[in-house]
Protein backbone atom coordinates (compact mmCIF):
# COMPACT_ATOMS: atom_id res chain seq x y z
CA UNK A 1 0.00 0.00 0.00
CA UNK A 2 3.13 2.25 0.74
CA UNK A 3 4.47 1.73 -2.24
CA UNK A 4 1.21 2.76 -3.94
CA UNK A 5 0.85 5.91 -2.57
CA UNK A 6 4.38 6.65 -2.96
CA UNK A 7 4.42 5.80 -6.63
CA UNK A 8 0.83 7.76 -7.01
CA UNK A 9 2.86 10.79 -5.50
CA UNK A 10 5.43 10.65 -7.64
CA UNK A 11 3.49 10.25 -10.55
CA UNK A 12 1.32 13.16 -9.60
CA UNK A 13 4.69 15.82 -8.67
CA UNK A 14 6.00 14.53 -12.13
CA UNK A 15 2.81 15.52 -13.72
CA UNK A 16 2.58 18.72 -11.81
CA UNK A 17 6.27 19.88 -12.75
CA UNK A 18 5.52 19.19 -16.43
CA UNK A 19 2.15 20.63 -16.21
CA UNK A 20 2.27 23.33 -13.15
CA UNK A 21 -1.03 24.64 -14.80
CA UNK A 22 -2.82 21.85 -13.84
CA UNK A 23 -3.75 21.45 -9.75
CA UNK A 24 -4.17 18.21 -7.86
CA UNK A 25 -6.99 17.74 -5.34
CA UNK A 26 -5.88 15.18 -2.97
CA UNK A 27 -8.95 14.46 -1.30
CA UNK A 28 -10.61 13.64 -4.81
CA UNK A 29 -7.59 12.00 -5.90
CA UNK A 30 -7.78 14.06 -8.91
CA UNK A 31 -5.90 16.31 -11.08
CA UNK A 32 -7.39 19.34 -13.34
CA UNK A 33 -6.47 22.09 -15.70
CA UNK A 34 -6.64 23.04 -19.27
CA UNK A 35 -4.59 20.79 -21.22
CA UNK A 36 -3.11 22.28 -24.84
CA UNK A 37 -3.34 19.95 -27.07
CA UNK A 38 -0.77 19.94 -29.97
CA UNK A 39 -0.08 17.30 -32.65
CA UNK A 40 2.28 14.78 -33.61
CA UNK A 41 4.12 18.12 -35.62
CA UNK A 42 3.70 19.84 -32.18
CA UNK A 43 1.09 22.54 -33.73
CA UNK A 44 -1.85 23.82 -31.68
CA UNK A 45 -5.04 21.67 -32.48
CA UNK A 46 -7.04 23.24 -29.78
CA UNK A 47 -7.40 23.47 -25.45
CA UNK A 48 -9.76 21.17 -23.61
CA UNK A 49 -10.81 21.57 -19.62
CA UNK A 50 -9.78 18.55 -18.25
CA UNK A 51 -10.37 16.31 -14.95
CA UNK A 52 -7.91 13.12 -14.56
CA UNK A 53 -8.98 10.89 -11.70
CA UNK A 54 -6.66 8.35 -9.98
CA UNK A 55 -8.40 5.61 -9.22
CA UNK A 56 -7.62 3.60 -5.82
CA UNK A 57 -6.34 0.90 -8.79
CA UNK A 58 -4.10 3.37 -10.21
CA UNK A 59 -1.25 2.44 -11.10
CA UNK A 60 -2.34 -0.86 -12.20
CA UNK A 61 -5.99 0.20 -13.82
CA UNK A 62 -5.40 3.64 -16.35
CA UNK A 63 -6.59 7.17 -14.73
CA UNK A 64 -9.74 7.94 -15.48
CA UNK A 65 -10.43 11.02 -17.62
CA UNK A 66 -13.41 13.28 -17.48
CA UNK A 67 -14.32 16.70 -19.88
CA UNK A 68 -14.86 19.14 -17.90
CA UNK A 69 -17.62 21.07 -19.77
CA UNK A 70 -16.57 21.29 -23.36
CA UNK A 71 -17.53 18.59 -25.07
CA UNK A 72 -20.82 19.09 -24.64
CA UNK A 73 -23.16 17.50 -25.49
CA UNK A 74 -21.71 14.34 -24.57
CA UNK A 75 -23.30 10.93 -25.87
CA UNK A 76 -21.98 7.18 -27.91
CA UNK A 77 -21.17 9.05 -31.25
CA UNK A 78 -18.32 10.86 -30.08
CA UNK A 79 -17.50 8.34 -27.52
CA UNK A 80 -18.49 10.16 -23.94
CA UNK A 81 -20.57 8.61 -21.12
CA UNK A 82 -23.32 11.17 -20.16
CA UNK A 83 -21.09 12.12 -16.88
CA UNK A 84 -18.26 13.25 -19.34
CA UNK A 85 -16.50 10.47 -18.87
CA UNK A 86 -14.10 9.68 -22.01
CA UNK A 87 -14.33 6.46 -23.31
CA UNK A 88 -10.29 6.15 -24.27
CA UNK A 89 -10.30 2.27 -24.93
CA UNK A 90 -12.28 -1.03 -24.55
CA UNK A 91 -11.17 -2.29 -20.83
CA UNK A 92 -9.70 -5.68 -21.46
CA UNK A 93 -7.36 -4.09 -24.52
CA UNK A 94 -6.26 -1.20 -22.18
CA UNK A 95 -2.63 -2.61 -22.62
CA UNK A 96 -2.00 -1.86 -25.85
CA UNK A 97 -2.24 2.40 -25.04
CA UNK A 98 -1.72 2.42 -21.03
CA UNK A 99 1.18 0.12 -19.04
CA UNK A 100 1.49 0.94 -14.90
CA UNK A 101 5.21 1.88 -15.92
CA UNK A 102 4.09 4.72 -18.24
CA UNK A 103 3.33 7.41 -15.49
CA UNK A 104 0.59 10.22 -16.10
CA UNK A 105 2.61 12.30 -18.14
CA UNK A 106 3.24 9.90 -20.90
CA UNK A 107 -0.76 8.91 -20.48
CA UNK A 108 -1.98 12.32 -21.38
CA UNK A 109 0.55 12.91 -24.01
CA UNK A 110 -0.36 9.70 -25.62
CA UNK A 111 -3.85 8.20 -25.40
CA UNK A 112 -5.56 11.25 -23.72
CA UNK A 113 -3.76 13.52 -26.44
CA UNK A 114 -4.94 10.97 -29.52
CA UNK A 115 -8.23 10.71 -28.26
CA UNK A 116 -8.51 14.88 -27.85
CA UNK A 117 -7.42 15.28 -31.50
CA UNK A 118 -10.31 12.59 -32.54
CA UNK A 119 -12.74 15.12 -30.77
CA UNK A 120 -11.04 18.06 -32.78
CA UNK A 121 -11.88 16.11 -35.92
CA UNK A 122 -15.76 15.52 -34.90
CA UNK A 123 -15.94 19.15 -33.52
CA UNK A 124 -14.90 20.36 -37.41
CA UNK A 125 -16.40 17.37 -39.50
CA UNK A 126 -19.87 16.82 -37.48
CA UNK A 127 -19.26 13.57 -37.65
CA UNK A 128 -17.37 10.73 -36.35
CA UNK A 129 -14.52 9.35 -39.08
CA UNK A 130 -11.89 8.03 -37.07
CA UNK A 131 -11.61 4.48 -35.76
CA UNK A 132 -13.65 3.02 -32.44
CA UNK A 133 -14.97 -0.10 -31.46
CA UNK A 134 -18.92 -0.87 -31.59
CA UNK A 135 -21.02 0.58 -28.62
CA UNK A 136 -22.23 -1.15 -25.85
CA UNK A 137 -21.10 -5.14 -25.68
CA UNK A 138 -20.93 -5.63 -29.33
CA UNK A 139 -17.35 -4.14 -28.63
CA UNK A 140 -16.85 -6.05 -26.33
CA UNK A 141 -17.89 -9.51 -28.79
CA UNK A 142 -15.76 -7.65 -31.75
CA UNK A 143 -12.82 -7.33 -29.44
CA UNK A 144 -12.85 -11.17 -28.57
CA UNK A 145 -13.69 -11.84 -32.23
CA UNK A 146 -10.44 -10.00 -33.70
CA UNK A 147 -8.56 -11.11 -30.99
CA UNK A 148 -9.05 -14.62 -30.37
CA UNK A 149 -12.13 -15.45 -32.79
CA UNK A 150 -14.22 -16.32 -30.57
CA UNK A 151 -17.95 -14.68 -30.26
CA UNK A 152 -19.70 -16.88 -27.50
CA UNK A 153 -20.28 -15.07 -24.95
CA UNK A 154 -19.87 -18.38 -22.53
CA UNK A 155 -16.54 -18.63 -24.14
CA UNK A 156 -15.70 -15.06 -23.35
CA UNK A 157 -16.73 -15.33 -20.00
CA UNK A 158 -14.98 -18.58 -18.75
CA UNK A 159 -11.94 -17.11 -20.81
CA UNK A 160 -12.47 -13.79 -18.89
CA UNK A 161 -13.26 -15.50 -15.42
CA UNK A 162 -10.02 -17.75 -15.59
CA UNK A 163 -7.74 -14.66 -16.34
CA UNK A 164 -8.79 -12.62 -13.32
CA UNK A 165 -8.09 -16.15 -11.26
CA UNK A 166 -5.00 -15.89 -12.70
CA UNK A 167 -5.72 -20.34 -13.92
CA UNK A 168 -3.99 -19.48 -17.47
CA UNK A 169 -1.49 -21.92 -17.64
CA UNK A 170 0.32 -23.66 -20.36
CA UNK A 171 -1.45 -26.93 -19.41
CA UNK A 172 -4.57 -26.45 -18.88
CA UNK A 173 -7.89 -27.09 -20.87
CA UNK A 174 -7.73 -23.76 -23.51
CA UNK A 175 -11.34 -22.00 -22.80
CA UNK A 176 -11.67 -20.72 -26.54
CA UNK A 177 -12.11 -24.78 -27.52
CA UNK A 178 -13.78 -26.16 -25.09
CA UNK A 179 -16.21 -27.85 -24.89
CA UNK A 180 -15.83 -28.74 -28.02
CA UNK A 181 -12.07 -30.40 -27.58
CA UNK A 182 -9.88 -30.10 -24.32
CA UNK A 183 -6.66 -29.03 -26.33
CA UNK A 184 -4.37 -27.99 -23.68
CA UNK A 185 -3.58 -24.20 -23.98
CA UNK A 186 -0.26 -24.46 -24.74
CA UNK A 187 -1.00 -26.28 -27.99
CA UNK A 188 -3.71 -24.13 -29.09
CA UNK A 189 -3.83 -20.27 -27.91
CA UNK A 190 -0.29 -20.35 -26.40
CA UNK A 191 -1.05 -15.93 -27.16
CA UNK A 192 -3.24 -16.63 -24.23
CA UNK A 193 -0.28 -16.44 -21.63
CA UNK A 194 0.67 -13.38 -23.03
CA UNK A 195 -2.58 -11.69 -22.61
CA UNK A 196 -2.93 -12.46 -18.77
CA UNK A 197 0.28 -10.67 -18.34
CA UNK A 198 -0.92 -7.35 -19.88
CA UNK A 199 -4.82 -6.99 -19.67
CA UNK A 200 -5.69 -4.84 -16.62
CA UNK A 201 -7.37 -7.07 -14.01
CA UNK A 202 -9.18 -4.37 -12.15
CA UNK A 203 -10.80 -3.40 -15.70
CA UNK A 204 -11.78 -7.50 -16.72
CA UNK A 205 -13.69 -7.37 -13.24
CA UNK A 206 -15.97 -4.79 -14.96
CA UNK A 207 -15.76 -6.22 -18.08
CA UNK A 208 -17.38 -9.19 -16.77
CA UNK A 209 -19.86 -7.50 -14.52
CA UNK A 210 -21.00 -5.51 -17.98
CA UNK A 211 -20.78 -8.99 -19.84
CA UNK A 212 -22.76 -10.44 -17.25
CA UNK A 213 -25.74 -7.64 -17.22
CA UNK A 214 -25.91 -7.88 -20.73
CA UNK A 215 -26.58 -11.73 -21.08
CA UNK A 216 -28.66 -11.73 -18.23
CA UNK A 217 -30.73 -8.76 -19.58
CA UNK A 218 -31.04 -10.86 -23.03
CA UNK A 219 -31.37 -14.19 -21.34
CA UNK A 220 -28.50 -16.06 -22.47
CA UNK A 221 -26.99 -18.78 -20.51
CA UNK A 222 -23.05 -18.08 -19.48
CA UNK A 223 -22.53 -21.95 -18.59
CA UNK A 224 -22.22 -24.61 -20.92
CA UNK B 1 -4.99 29.41 -17.96
CA UNK B 2 -2.12 27.37 -20.25
CA UNK B 3 0.80 29.24 -19.64
CA UNK B 4 3.29 26.59 -19.64
CA UNK B 5 2.17 24.79 -22.19
CA UNK B 6 1.92 27.50 -24.58
CA UNK B 7 5.60 28.65 -24.00
CA UNK B 8 6.64 25.03 -24.18
CA UNK B 9 4.44 24.86 -27.62
CA UNK B 10 5.93 27.89 -28.73
CA UNK B 11 9.51 26.39 -27.42
CA UNK B 12 8.57 23.01 -29.37
CA UNK B 13 8.07 24.89 -32.61
CA UNK B 14 10.77 27.10 -32.47
CA UNK B 15 13.72 24.90 -31.57
CA UNK B 16 15.92 23.07 -34.41
CA UNK B 17 14.95 19.24 -34.44
CA UNK B 18 18.64 17.54 -35.34
CA UNK B 19 17.12 15.41 -37.80
CA UNK B 20 15.92 18.01 -39.64
CA UNK B 21 16.89 18.79 -43.25
CA UNK B 22 17.48 22.25 -41.87
CA UNK B 23 19.56 21.45 -39.01
CA UNK B 24 21.35 18.71 -41.13
CA UNK B 25 22.33 20.92 -44.16
CA UNK B 26 23.37 23.74 -41.31
CA UNK B 27 25.82 21.41 -39.72
CA UNK B 28 26.88 19.90 -43.22
CA UNK B 29 28.44 23.54 -44.16
CA UNK B 30 29.88 24.18 -40.21
CA UNK B 31 32.11 20.25 -41.07
CA UNK B 32 32.90 21.81 -44.56
CA UNK B 33 34.19 25.39 -42.94
CA UNK B 34 35.76 22.92 -40.41
CA UNK B 35 37.88 20.91 -42.96
CA UNK B 36 38.64 23.79 -44.75
CA UNK B 37 40.44 25.09 -41.43
CA UNK B 38 42.14 22.20 -40.64
CA UNK B 39 43.50 21.86 -43.92
CA UNK B 40 44.31 25.37 -44.06
CA UNK B 41 46.14 24.72 -41.05
CA UNK B 42 47.70 21.15 -41.13
CA UNK B 43 51.04 22.13 -39.57
CA UNK B 44 49.81 24.19 -36.82
CA UNK B 45 47.08 21.77 -35.73
CA UNK B 46 44.55 23.94 -34.60
CA UNK B 47 42.03 23.24 -32.21
CA UNK B 48 38.56 24.00 -34.35
CA UNK B 49 35.28 23.09 -32.78
CA UNK B 50 31.84 24.35 -32.66
CA UNK B 51 30.44 27.08 -30.19
CA UNK B 52 27.71 29.49 -29.62
CA UNK B 53 24.26 28.00 -29.40
CA UNK B 54 25.11 25.46 -30.94
CA UNK B 55 27.21 24.34 -28.15
CA UNK B 56 25.26 25.75 -25.20
CA UNK B 57 22.14 24.34 -26.37
CA UNK B 58 20.06 27.36 -27.02
CA UNK B 59 19.68 27.27 -30.90
CA UNK B 60 16.11 28.80 -32.02
CA UNK B 61 14.84 28.98 -35.28
CA UNK B 62 14.09 32.64 -35.20
CA UNK B 63 17.28 33.35 -35.74
CA UNK B 64 20.18 31.09 -35.33
CA UNK B 65 24.23 30.99 -37.04
CA UNK B 66 26.71 28.21 -36.49
CA UNK B 67 29.76 29.86 -34.46
CA UNK B 68 33.24 27.80 -34.84
CA UNK B 69 36.62 28.00 -32.98
CA UNK B 70 40.08 28.03 -34.38
CA UNK B 71 42.30 28.05 -31.09
CA UNK B 72 46.01 27.69 -32.21
CA UNK B 73 48.06 26.08 -29.50
CA UNK B 74 50.11 28.43 -27.60
CA UNK B 75 53.62 27.36 -28.66
CA UNK B 76 52.90 27.76 -32.68
CA UNK B 77 53.89 30.86 -34.82
CA UNK B 78 53.21 28.74 -38.15
CA UNK B 79 50.39 30.72 -39.18
CA UNK B 80 51.17 33.98 -37.44
CA UNK B 81 53.44 35.23 -34.52
CA UNK B 82 51.05 37.96 -33.24
CA UNK B 83 46.88 37.37 -32.42
CA UNK B 84 46.52 40.17 -35.82
CA UNK B 85 48.51 37.52 -37.74
CA UNK B 86 46.50 34.68 -36.78
CA UNK B 87 43.04 36.43 -37.35
CA UNK B 88 44.77 37.54 -40.76
CA UNK B 89 45.79 34.12 -41.94
CA UNK B 90 42.34 32.20 -40.82
CA UNK B 91 40.33 34.97 -42.86
CA UNK B 92 42.51 34.82 -45.49
CA UNK B 93 42.13 30.87 -45.48
CA UNK B 94 38.20 31.39 -45.16
CA UNK B 95 38.42 34.03 -48.30
CA UNK B 96 39.25 30.95 -50.81
CA UNK B 97 36.00 29.38 -50.43
CA UNK B 98 33.62 32.01 -48.73
CA UNK B 99 32.75 35.74 -48.60
CA UNK B 100 33.77 37.11 -45.54
CA UNK B 101 33.50 40.29 -43.35
CA UNK B 102 35.28 41.17 -40.24
CA UNK B 103 33.67 41.43 -37.07
CA UNK B 104 35.38 42.76 -33.72
CA UNK B 105 36.63 39.70 -33.15
CA UNK B 106 35.28 36.78 -35.49
CA UNK B 107 35.29 36.43 -38.97
CA UNK B 108 31.66 36.02 -40.49
CA UNK B 109 31.15 34.31 -43.19
CA UNK B 110 28.27 33.62 -45.81
CA UNK B 111 27.77 30.69 -46.33
CA UNK B 112 24.85 29.79 -49.21
CA UNK B 113 22.41 26.83 -48.89
CA UNK B 114 18.49 26.09 -50.24
CA UNK B 115 17.57 27.46 -47.07
CA UNK B 116 19.44 30.87 -48.19
CA UNK B 117 22.70 32.26 -46.42
CA UNK B 118 23.52 30.79 -43.45
CA UNK B 119 25.77 32.76 -40.88
CA UNK B 120 28.82 31.12 -40.05
CA UNK B 121 30.99 33.16 -36.96
CA UNK B 122 34.57 31.69 -36.93
CA UNK B 123 36.33 32.57 -34.13
CA UNK B 124 40.59 32.32 -34.36
CA UNK B 125 42.26 32.78 -31.27
CA UNK B 126 45.15 31.08 -29.19
CA UNK B 127 45.59 29.06 -25.95
CA UNK B 128 47.52 31.06 -22.85
CA UNK B 129 49.10 27.72 -22.00
CA UNK B 130 49.15 24.93 -24.23
CA UNK B 131 46.00 23.56 -26.06
CA UNK B 132 43.37 23.75 -23.44
CA UNK B 133 41.87 26.40 -20.84
CA UNK B 134 41.93 30.10 -21.55
CA UNK B 135 42.88 31.58 -24.91
CA UNK B 136 43.09 35.04 -25.99
CA UNK B 137 41.33 36.94 -28.94
CA UNK B 138 42.81 39.76 -31.09
CA UNK B 139 39.95 42.03 -30.94
CA UNK B 140 39.78 44.40 -33.88
CA UNK B 141 38.06 47.55 -32.66
CA UNK B 142 39.23 47.67 -28.91
CA UNK B 143 42.55 50.05 -27.79
CA UNK B 144 43.81 46.67 -25.89
CA UNK B 145 43.18 44.69 -28.75
CA UNK B 146 43.47 41.34 -27.04
CA UNK B 147 40.64 39.47 -24.89
CA UNK B 148 41.41 36.67 -22.85
CA UNK B 149 38.23 34.16 -22.33
CA UNK B 150 37.27 30.67 -22.03
CA UNK B 151 35.21 28.98 -24.46
CA UNK B 152 34.59 25.99 -22.02
CA UNK B 153 33.59 28.19 -19.05
CA UNK B 154 31.06 30.05 -21.29
CA UNK B 155 29.27 26.84 -22.37
CA UNK B 156 29.07 25.60 -18.99
CA UNK B 157 27.96 28.34 -17.30
CA UNK B 158 25.00 28.42 -20.09
CA UNK B 159 24.45 25.03 -20.71
CA UNK B 160 24.22 24.05 -16.79
CA UNK B 161 22.79 27.00 -15.37
CA UNK B 162 19.12 25.06 -15.14
CA UNK B 163 17.48 28.15 -17.29
CA UNK B 164 17.96 26.78 -20.89
CA UNK B 165 14.12 27.21 -21.62
CA UNK B 166 14.14 31.24 -20.20
CA UNK B 167 17.42 31.71 -22.37
CA UNK B 168 15.64 30.34 -25.38
CA UNK B 169 12.30 32.38 -24.93
CA UNK B 170 14.56 35.09 -24.39
CA UNK B 171 16.13 34.93 -27.37
CA UNK B 172 12.78 34.70 -29.64
CA UNK B 173 12.32 37.91 -27.55
CA UNK B 174 15.23 39.88 -28.53
CA UNK B 175 14.76 38.54 -32.17
CA UNK B 176 11.10 40.30 -32.74
CA UNK B 177 12.21 43.53 -30.59
CA UNK B 178 15.05 44.03 -33.19
CA UNK B 179 17.84 42.31 -30.69
CA UNK B 180 18.12 45.12 -28.05
CA UNK B 181 20.67 43.05 -26.28
CA UNK B 182 23.88 41.07 -27.57
CA UNK B 183 23.17 37.62 -27.37
CA UNK B 184 25.41 37.05 -24.59
CA UNK B 185 24.64 39.74 -22.96
CA UNK B 186 20.89 38.32 -22.68
CA UNK B 187 22.21 34.88 -21.90
CA UNK B 188 24.69 36.59 -18.97
CA UNK B 189 21.36 38.63 -17.72
CA UNK B 190 19.15 35.91 -17.72
CA UNK B 191 20.99 33.44 -15.80
CA UNK B 192 22.57 35.89 -13.09
CA UNK B 193 19.01 37.64 -12.45
CA UNK B 194 17.27 33.94 -12.44
CA UNK B 195 20.13 32.59 -10.29
CA UNK B 196 20.44 35.67 -7.94
CA UNK B 197 16.74 35.08 -6.94
CA UNK B 198 16.75 31.20 -6.31
CA UNK B 199 14.41 30.65 -9.28
CA UNK B 200 15.54 27.33 -10.25
CA UNK B 201 13.06 24.40 -10.68
CA UNK B 202 9.95 26.94 -10.66
CA UNK B 203 7.12 27.50 -13.06
CA UNK B 204 8.69 28.69 -16.71
CA UNK B 205 5.96 31.78 -17.07
CA UNK B 206 6.82 32.74 -13.54
CA UNK B 207 10.02 32.84 -14.43
CA UNK B 208 9.34 34.83 -17.43
CA UNK B 209 7.51 37.07 -15.76
CA UNK B 210 9.89 37.25 -13.27
CA UNK B 211 12.78 38.07 -15.45
CA UNK B 212 10.73 40.57 -17.59
CA UNK B 213 9.76 42.91 -14.60
CA UNK B 214 13.40 42.68 -13.09
CA UNK B 215 14.89 43.61 -15.84
CA UNK B 216 12.61 46.51 -17.11
CA UNK B 217 13.13 47.85 -13.51
CA UNK B 218 17.52 46.96 -13.02
CA UNK B 219 18.29 47.92 -16.89
CA UNK B 220 20.14 50.95 -16.65
CA UNK B 221 22.11 50.03 -13.77
CA UNK B 222 22.45 46.13 -13.52
CA UNK B 223 26.10 44.87 -13.97
CA UNK B 224 26.76 41.80 -16.05
CA UNK B 225 30.59 39.72 -15.56
CA UNK B 226 32.27 37.81 -18.30
CA UNK B 227 31.90 34.17 -16.35
CA UNK B 228 35.49 33.68 -17.90
CA UNK B 229 36.89 36.63 -16.80
CA UNK B 230 34.67 38.04 -14.14
CA UNK B 231 37.33 40.71 -13.27
CA UNK B 232 39.18 41.27 -16.44
CA UNK B 233 36.76 41.95 -19.48
CA UNK B 234 34.83 44.82 -19.81
CA UNK B 235 31.55 44.24 -20.95
CA UNK B 236 30.35 47.70 -20.97
CA UNK B 237 31.35 47.64 -24.47
CA UNK B 238 28.32 45.25 -24.89
CA UNK B 239 26.07 46.70 -22.84
CA UNK B 240 26.50 50.65 -23.17
CA UNK B 241 23.84 53.03 -21.66
CA UNK B 242 22.61 53.86 -25.68
CA UNK B 243 21.73 49.91 -25.27
CA UNK B 244 20.13 50.23 -21.69
CA UNK B 245 17.84 52.73 -23.18
CA UNK B 246 16.79 50.92 -25.87
CA UNK B 247 16.23 47.81 -24.07
CA UNK B 248 14.51 49.12 -21.09
CA UNK B 249 11.63 50.65 -24.18
CA UNK B 250 11.17 47.49 -25.22
CA UNK B 251 11.10 45.87 -22.19
CA UNK B 252 8.41 48.52 -20.96
CA UNK B 253 5.98 47.89 -23.87
CA UNK B 254 6.49 43.99 -22.98
CA UNK B 255 5.51 44.31 -19.44
CA UNK B 256 1.90 45.53 -21.21
CA UNK B 257 1.60 42.54 -22.53
CA UNK B 258 2.38 40.33 -19.73
CA UNK B 259 -0.68 41.84 -17.31
CA UNK B 260 -3.17 39.82 -20.04
CA UNK B 261 -0.66 36.92 -20.61
CA UNK B 262 -0.26 37.58 -24.14
CA UNK B 263 2.52 35.41 -24.29
CA UNK B 264 1.55 34.74 -28.15
CA UNK B 265 2.58 38.60 -28.37
CA UNK B 266 5.04 38.78 -26.53
CA UNK B 267 7.10 35.65 -28.68
CA UNK B 268 5.82 34.37 -31.39
CA UNK B 269 2.34 33.24 -32.70
CA UNK B 270 1.46 29.28 -32.20
CA UNK B 271 1.49 27.60 -35.31
CA UNK B 272 -2.00 26.02 -35.39
CA UNK B 273 -2.71 22.66 -37.17
CA UNK B 274 -5.22 23.12 -40.49
CA UNK B 275 -8.41 21.14 -40.43
CA UNK B 276 -7.40 19.40 -43.11
CA UNK B 277 -4.26 17.71 -41.16
CA UNK B 278 -6.46 17.18 -38.10
CA UNK B 279 -8.98 15.03 -40.10
CA UNK B 280 -6.13 13.11 -41.53
CA UNK B 281 -5.00 12.49 -38.30
CA UNK B 282 -8.19 11.31 -36.61
CA UNK B 283 -8.85 9.00 -40.00
CA UNK B 284 -5.13 7.88 -39.28
CA UNK B 285 -5.09 7.55 -35.56
CA UNK B 286 -4.64 4.33 -34.33
CA UNK B 287 -7.13 4.65 -30.80
CA UNK B 288 -10.00 2.70 -30.63
CA UNK B 289 -12.67 4.32 -28.44
CA UNK B 290 -15.40 2.11 -26.51
CA UNK B 291 -18.45 3.84 -26.00
CA UNK B 292 -20.67 1.54 -23.09
CA UNK B 293 -22.35 4.31 -21.29
CA UNK B 294 -24.96 3.71 -18.49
Amino acid sequence: MGNKRKRLQSDVDEFLREIPDFRYDKENRSLSGNYLVLDSEGKYVDSYPLIIKLTSDYPLAPPEVFDDGKNKPYGAVRHIEPDGKFCLFYADESWKYYSPDDGLIKFLHGPVREFLILQKAYEIEGTWNGPGRAHFQDGIFEFYNEEFGITDPRKIHSLMNQIIKRKIKGGNVCPLCYPETRTRIRNCHPQLLEFQKRVSIPLMKDSIKKLEDHCQKHRLRLRF
Amino acid sequence: MSNNQLLKAILGQQSLDENSAEYKSMMKQGDEIQTLLSTSFQDDEPIIQFAGSQAKGTMVKSKYDLDITCYFTSGSNTAGSSLKELFEAVKEALSVEYLVEVKNSAIKIYSQNENGYLHVDAVPGRFVDGKEGDVFLHVEKWDENRLKTNLQTHISHVRNSGFLDEIKLMKIWNTRNGGPFKTFILELLTIKVLQDNSRKGMALDENIEFLFNELAEKIETITVEDPANPAGNDLFLHFDSTMRTNAKMRLEETAKLLETHDWEGIFVPLEKASHASIKTQAVNSQMNPHYYGE
